[in-house]
């Protein structure tokens, strides 16, 4: 446990800083809040990239953790899927968001090559750069924020 | 304070993450535990909004805790979820 305590303490990479700010955003916390406690994160790949192929995982591996992300999704049950992912493995976010059906994505009209959403049954997906991308300097994590938190609350209401 | 943060991996999950464990070794791309989704123990409380952040993979988002978090679900029985002091 010592461990895990100790690893979850340096869990403050861009990504999960993106995280709490948009947790924060769409939660309206208050004040002392950890906005940690109400959120999941997961993987879109549970196995990192073939070192000898140079390249991300194809195939069965492919294929296997997407199923596995489809049935976090479902256990999850999030009302907001934030797919920090860019255009890493493209093809399978679309396969993922769309379940098989037409990609149709809406650009974000205010941030109109930033943030594409769609929606996936009861849940509202969100595509960005990942928060460590040279895109998301100079506040453009902010504005993406405030869209999803804007998208969220429209949504839900 | 204590904080608890539940995987909510069931049977189903836990069959699919194996077996991509299994394919991954016979691939000899060890090195890189698959991880658990981390979820705080506050998530979707009070019918407030879910929301699920998808890094690309592990070693992109350096999720030490969650790797570590698998590497747990491996050696445990079925653990629910850790205690963090």
């Amino acid at each position: 446990m010592r461990q895990a305590t100790q690893c979850f303490a340096q869990l403050n990479y861009p990504f999960h800083r993106f995280q709490d700010s948009c947790v924060k955003a769409v939660l309206s916390l208050p004040d002392g809040e950890l906005a940690r406690r109400h959120g999941a994160s997961t993987n879109l790949m549970k196995v990192g990239a073939d070192p000898k192929a140079g390249g991300n995982p194809v195939g069965l591996l492919a294929d296997l953790s997407a199923a596995l992300l489809e049935l976090e999704i479902r256990v999850l049950d999030p009302t907001g899927i934030v797919l920090l992912t860019n255009d890493y493995e493209w093809n399978l976010v679309e396969k993922i968001v769309f379940c098989g059906g037409e990609p149709a994505w809406d650009k974000h009209v205010l941030l109109p090559n930033a943030l594409w959403t769609a929606t996936r049954r009861r849940a509202r997906a969100y595509a960005t750069y990942h928060p460590q991308s040279r895109q998301m300097q100079r506040g453009l994590a902010e504005k993406v924020i405030a869209a999803i938190a804007d998208d969220q609350r429209g949504w839900l209401n | 304070m204590t904080m608890v943060f539940d995987h909510p991996y069931g049977r189903e999950e836990e069959e699919v993450l194996n077996r991509l464990w299994r394919e991954a070794e016979d691939r000899d791309l060890g090195g890189e535990h698959p991880c658990v989704p981390v979820v705080g123990d506050h998530y979707g409380e009070d019918g407030l909004p879910r929301l699920l952040f998808v890094g690309r993979r592990p070693s992109d988002s350096r999720s030490t805790a969650a790797r570590t978090l698998g590497s747990l679900s491996r050696c445990c029985a079925r653990p629910r979820s850790v205690s963090l002091s």
